[in-house]
């Protein structure tokens, strides 16, 4: 009795007392699945100036008192519930009080962590690409779910590229200037650090950019606006990484000073047995420090340091042969057993700083200002065995293979029972490797070495080596920010960028396996023209003696500047929110080489010519809100960008040539949008249009058809990308909600591209013809993802879900010669030649179990478990892609005819079952 | 305080992480082979028993198809092949050198008796066999072969093949047949002298109408596949050489014209000639560059890169005007004879370079006497029967590299 009076009164003062203070806004957070009041809850307010936030106290209230007069937004968000949102109007001088909120369950959605499961990288066709741009815990219903459950299969939203996500840092683009590519590995295991994000995954333009077709992400790393105190978490998956243990802490250390570091240990072991693919292992330490100094209350200055040095092994697609052979869809070609151990042959390996600083000042209520400068530096490689004038390594080489010996059962027969039995024929056979360095003790005789004629050489020659293909940049990336509140109906964000970049190109001797040294000749050029400069590397340095350490086989640096000036208004009219804005800029880049090439000497030394792309874009949408709670939106954007550096040059590792005619590309997208937001109930309706023209591609391979290695030159690929998505999020009744989400597209080439096709050790130009895939299908993504769930949120703060999976209309990734006219002509089967492989589509059901509780008012711990793939689909392709080459057939009396079928494709399967547990403290 | 010291446990673990490199030790040398126990035959013995019905070889064996046109109708009569079911070895020492790509895929060994090829099919073979190494095969289950005069130890043959064995070019047989000596151990063959007035006389033939040559007291076919010199021997520059090339390049020209539509210029006249071992890939893909296409034909090249002022055309015009490259698509590189006879007499001797050798751009030189080291075989194009000889057959001599031409 006592005790209740008590409690009562306090809480009747505590309630008074808040509303003592002259607040202009308020309100109470209740748990709507328990009734009872929500603590630890983040609510945050911002304008496009400002931003406050705060936390609910044990009654679930919240309160701010330094707003200022205008329109703000408001967001609540705590672990376990879906978010709330809505803009407030805040007037001087008088009090808002929100009343009850209430907060629905929605799926912990513990997006960080799991960007990085879905991280692994893999290689596909020539060139590897890096996980998904945009894995932030998206406000979106539809993003939300998408990016959660769709990673399993590599889904790119509305089939884009990834590249074609922008991730920013404090304000600053950060994206990899030659590819394009999304830069999370710099901070991969950094995720409570990198929690602070701005972001969208559709095209309006934020605070920080204009619009970008594919979303964007705005990470933001100020010491202050890290969450203060501990947060140590420990993640442990089956299919990548086995353990990843991280600590960040962050706190105000002095008046105005904060300051917070992070540091986080990510490890697998290669002989891992949950490891679904062998061979494949992680190692990283990761570390982040951000010191920030805020002046008045108007001012801060933040550094930045962060770096995420990792070495990993990764894994190889192979052909269904080897698959349905060893009844194993994961086998991975890299690696062998040297001395007992797991050695992978093909590692990544970087280390890649990042220095920011950045500055802010809110100048007035109306006006904020914000610069940063970031240096990126480091080495990053990628590991790979290199041989000289000696047998294939790779296992899974086509002539190690049973198909090979279509003509011969006994031989078929013998090939088979190796690899069944014979672990030097599944994998690599480093101990074979090996002797065959040590036998290599033929001394070079009479050569010219390093200026010297008549030189011996005495020690080993290796003959297989581990070259480390580096790339490494030093990349200075400097913006400056305006965001102007001109009065409540307009809004105008701009600002200037301007970046330059230096990235060396070389490769480096990794290992020599048991070799003395390596001889610096290229020998491919030495087979065509023997005994002539041709075969030099470098004619500066002929006959160079490589050791370990040692740079070798091309060097050259790609020098790349962006400027750019950007600027976006924001209208705020009643019902009507809309925007227009643009950017314009300029892209120029040169190749700078530093090897004179014997096979081209007037064309690989010093610096090519500078290309020079003017880019820009036009923007223009908004959103209407037909009632509080159903939002109408649209969006219309129009890009011209810039090529890469690494598709304008056809040989960037052997000469200066540049493709012809290089066109920027151009990209047209749209799409309409229907929301409805309720506390209870969200869904998203979309439909998308997108027009990409003027795409261009550079690839090298060997060509079995012209029976050389030729670089090709791809231009004017055009793409149509046309589809609907769909996301909800409801919550039924007591306790459990219903949640889907489906993407279907029709992502299509609308042209026959131009392949120019030139000889890599002549530069003559093979052949100019068309591609003829118009019609094709877009690859790299099922073109159908759906998937619905539902979830139990108990009273306990336990809860519970499953959610089934359907993925379909997944294409392979075409080899762009086997649509040429000549080979379709010379092909044994022309339609089987050119046709386009669909995988096969499929169900993956996931289940996922948590719970999270407050203990002593002070800790938060949580568990989650995850265990994807239930039902152990291993039929479900994630990619794949055709080869190359091209097999000649042979005739009755055995010899080769020309007459074509294309190789066997390779393939990507999705894992079987395995799990993903995450644990969380926070203190 | 707490903070430093917090910074001090966070630059301690950055440090600590990464040292950690895992290095591999290297693996252990394999041992060389050790023969104690094993069967050892010679090769002549090996050879010998592809003929005797009574010795420890069983399963004779055919290939089946059968090639109508200038060559015999019947494989049988230019393929034997058998099966050794035996477990016995042979050895010898390496004379063959595929390092120069002259030996592409294939390994020869000589003992004290004779020589023989084994179809190993891998390539860089001198990775793992040194010339002049001791290399033991155990052949139970690999085939003995009898191919156009020539013995081969190999695989069993294709389905429909015209060939007598296969190449052993599956990764686990190399492992279980062919044994590498001691690398340390290495003691080239010495070359026996012949000469070409002795390679013509003697023949008769055996039961199965193929030919014997008689040479002193070692028969014939013993002295096939073994390491011999063969000295003062002219280039025969006549019609026969060109004869070898010049339908090569009629063919190469003509598919070329009927992929491109391109015209062909009246017969070439080649008044001079530059010699090469062989036609590279690259240089026989570039055949189709030569001034002979165009209007006005005086030289033909086909050397490209090395030699300083020789024009080498690459482009010549179609019938529709646009000019075209002359690549021609799928030629592979090509072997080619070349003819030296030894003085007054009628044998020649034809010096054999498969268009992979790294030497086949190197110029011959056409005058003068030369001497060859090489390894000599017999190429039997044309059935030979008792009493009805048609032609001799062809002793070819393969050269490991360029040092097997001694200039005096």
């Amino acid at each position: 009795m006592k005790h209740t009076l008590i409690t009562l009164l306090l809480l009747l003062t505590a309630s008074l007392s808040l509303f003592a203070q002259s607040e202009q806004l308020g309100g109470t957070a209740i748990d709507r699945v328990n009734n009872k009041s929500l603590q630890g809850a983040n609510v945050q307010v911002s304008n496009n100036i400002d931003r406050f936030s705060t936390t609910t106290n044990e009654f679930g209230q919240f309160s701010f008192s330094n707003l200022y007069a205008g329109v703000w937004q408001l967001v609540i968000f705590a672990d376990g519930f879906g978010n709330y949102e809505t803009p407030i109007t805040v007037q001087s001088g008088s009090t808002l009080n929100l009343g009850t909120i209430f907060m629905y369950p929605a799926m912990v959605s513990n997006i960080q962590a799991l960007s990085d499961m879905s991280s692994l990288e893999s290689e596909t066709s020539d060139y590897v690409q890096s996980g998904p741009a945009l894995l932030s815990a998206s406000q979106d219903v539809f993003t939300n779910l998408a990016n959660f459950k769709f990673s399993e299969m590599r889904f790119k939203a509305r089939g884009y590229d990834w590249n074609l996500g922008k991730t920013y840092l404090n304000g600053l683009l950060m994206n990899d200037v030659n590819t394009g590519n999304s830069p999370f590995s710099l901070w991969g295991g950094l995720n409570d650090a990198m929690r602070n994000q701005e972001s969208t995954s559709g095209m309006e333009p934020t605070t920080f950019a204009v619009g970008n077709i594919s979303g964007m992400t705005n990470v933001i790393t100020r010491a202050s606006q890290i969450r203060k105190g501990y947060s140590i978490n420990y993640a442990s998956s089956g299919s990548t990484y086995a353990h990843r243990l991280g600590v960040t802490w962050s706190n105000e250390i002095a008046n105005d000073w904060f300051l917070a570091y992070a540091v986080s240990f990510r490890y697998s072991n290669p002989d891992n047995p949950l490891n679904w693919t062998t061979g494949t292992f992680y190692q990283g330490v990761s570390y982040f420090l951000g010191v920030e100094k805020k002046f008045d209350l108007r001012q801060s200055l933040a550094l930045t340091v962060l770096g995420a040095p990792i070495k990993r092994g990764v894994s190889a697609a192979s052909t269904q042969e080897v698959y349905d052979m060893l009844e194993d869809p994961y086998y991975n070609p890299n690696w062998g057993y040297q001395n007992g151990k797991i050695r992978n042959a093909r590692m990544r390996n970087s280390h890649e700083p990042v220095v920011m600083l950045d500055y802010s000042n809110r100048i007035n209520n109306r006006f904020k200002l914000s610069a940063a400068a970031s240096y990126r530096f480091g080495n990053n490689g990628y590991t790979a065995l290199d041989w000289y004038d000696a047998p294939d390594p790779r296992p899974d080489y086509y002539r190690y293979l049973p198909s090979y010996f279509t003509a011969n059962d006994g031989k078929r027969e013998e090939i088979l029972r190796g690899w069944m039995t014979n672990e030097n024929i599944r994998h690599i056979n480093w101990d074979e490797l090996y002797n065959v360095n040590y036998n290599n003790d033929v001394e070079l005789n009479g050569v010219t070495i390093n200026g010297n004629k008549g030189q011996s050489i005495p020690g080993l020659r290796s003959k297989y080596v581990i070259e480390n293909r580096r790339a490494d940049q030093h990349d200075i990336n400097t913006g400056i920010t305006v965001n102007v509140l001109v009065n409540d109906f307009l809004k105008v964000n701009g600002g200037l960028a301007y970046r330059w970049n230096r990235t060396e190109y070389f490769k480096e001797m990794y290992d020599l396996m048991g070799g003395d040294f390596w001889l610096d000749v290229d020998q491919f050029a030495e087979r065509d023209f023997p005994n002539s400069e041709a075969i030099q590397n470098d004619m500066n340095n002929p006959n160079r003696i490589i050791k370990e350490g040692d740079k070798y086989g091309y060097n050259y640096y790609a020098f790349t500047q962006t400027e750019k000036v950007w600027a976006v208004a924001h209208f705020n009219i009643g019902k009507l929110d809309a925007y227009a804005g643009g950017d314009i800029g300029f892209t120029s880049f040169y190749r700078d080489g530093l090897y004179q090439k014997g096979l081209f000497p007037d064309n690989s030394y010093g610096k090519s010519e500078t290309l020079s792309f003017l880019s820009y874009s036009g923007q223009l949408g908004g959103n209407y809100q037909i009632t509080g709670n159903h939002i109408l939106s649209a969006n219309m954007n129009y890009v011209q960008r810039a090529p890469y550096f690494q598709d304008a040059f056809i040989s960037p590792r052997t000469r200066n040539s540049t493709v012809e005619n290089l066109e920027p590309e151009k990209i047209f997208a749209a799409d309409l949008s229907y929301s409805l937001r309720m506390s209870s109930m969200k869904f998203r309706l979309s439909g998308f249009f997108t027009q990409i023209m003027d795409r261009s591609r550079v690839m090298m391979f060997y060509d079995d058809f012209y029976r050389a290695m030729s670089n090709f030159a791809m231009s004017g690929i055009d793409q149509r990308h046309l589809g609907v998505e769909f996301g909800a999020d409801v919550y039924v009744w007591n306790g459990f909600s219903v949640k889907g989400a489906v993407a279907y597209g029709d992502y299509i080439y609308t042209s026959n591209p131009l392949l120019t096709q030139t000889v890599d050790n002549s530069n003559d130009v093979l052949s100019n013809q068309l591609v003829r895939w118009d019609g094709s299908y877009v690859s790299g993504t099922p073109q159908l993802a759906t998937n619905l769930g539902i979830e139990y949120r108990a009273p306990s703060s336990w809860w519970a879900g499953v959610d089934l999976n359907y993925y379909n209309y997944t294409y392979i990734d075409m080899n762009p010669l086997r649509r040429t006219t000549e080979v379709r002509n010379a092909a044994l089967d022309p339609e089987q030649m050119m046709h386009q492989e669909m995988f096969s589509p499929g169900f993956v059901l996931n289940a996922n179990i948590g719970q999270w509780r407050t203990i002593n008012r002070k800790y938060n711990v949580g568990i989650m478990l995850t265990i994807n793939n239930i039902l152990n689909n291993q039929k479900l392709q994630s990619g794949g892609y055709e080869q190359s080459r091209l097999s000649r057939e042979i005739d009755d009396d055995g010899r080769r005819v020309d007459q074509y079928t294309p190789f066997p494709s390779k393939y990507f399967y999705m894992n079987g079952t395995s799990y993903f547990l995450n644990v969380f403290l926070r203190f | 305080m707490k903070t430093i010291s917090k910074l001090c446990l966070f630059a301690i673990a950055m440090l600590a992480f990464p040292a950690c490199n895992d290095k591999f030790d290297n693996p252990n040398r394999y041992q060389p082979f050790d023969p104690t126990g094993k069967t050892i035959i010679t090769i002549a013995d090996l050879k010998k028993s592809l003929w005797t019905r009574d010795n420890f070889l069983t399963n004779v064996w055919v290939t089946t198809a059968i090639r109508e046109g200038e060559y015999v109708t019947a494989y049988e009569e230019i393929a034997h092949a058998s099966i050794i079911l035996q477990d016995v070895y042979i050895q010898g020492r390496v004379i063959s050198d595929d390092r120069e790509g002259n030996f592409y895929r294939s390994l020869c060994i000589q003992d004290e008796t004779t020589g023989i090829t084994v179809k190993l099919g891998r390539n860089g073979l001198y990775n793992f066999y040194e010339l002049g190494q001791t290399v033991y095969v155990k052949c139970q289950n690999l085939v003995l072969g009898f191919y156009r005069g020539m013995y081969e130890l190999g695989a069993y043959p294709d389905e429909e093949t015209y060939y007598a064995t296969s190449y052993i070019d599956v990764p686990t047989l190399f492992s279980e047949h062919v044994f590498a000596g001691d690398p340390n151990d290495l003691q080239p063959i010495q070359p026996r002298e012949i000469s070409m007035s002795q390679m013509a006389r003697n023949i008769t033939y055996d039961i199965y109408g193929n030919a014997e040559i008689h040479f002193d007291s070692l028969r014939y076919d013993m002295l096939l596949g073994t390491l011999v010199k063969v000295v003062d021997l002219k280039h025969d520059s006549t019609d026969r050489f060109l004869g070898n090339l010049y339908p090569i390049y009629k063919d190469i020209v003509g598919s070329r014209a009927r992929r491109t539509g391109m015209e062909i210029k009246p017969e070439l006249q080649p008044k001079d000639v530059i010699l090469t071992w062989a036609l590279s890939a690259v240089d026989a893909q570039n055949l189709g560059s030569q001034k002979a296409i165009e209007a006005d034909t005086s030289k033909v090249v086909f050397l490209r890169g090395n030699i300083p002022n020789q024009e080498v055309v690459t482009h010549a015009l179609d019938v529709k005007g646009n000019s075209v490259l002359l690549f021609i698509p799928s030629t592979m590189a090509l072997s080619v004879s070349h003819y030296y006879s030894q003085m007054g007499y009628r044998t020649p001797l034809v010096v054999r370079t498969s268009g992979y050798a790294r030497f086949a751009g190197q110029l011959v030189p056409k005058d003068g006497n030369r001497d060859f080291v090489g390894i000599i075989g017999i190429y039997s194009d044309r059935r030979l029967r008792a009493g009805n000889m048609v032609r001799y057959p062809d002793f070819q001599l393969l050269l490991r590299d360029l040092n097997d031409v001694i200039i005096p």
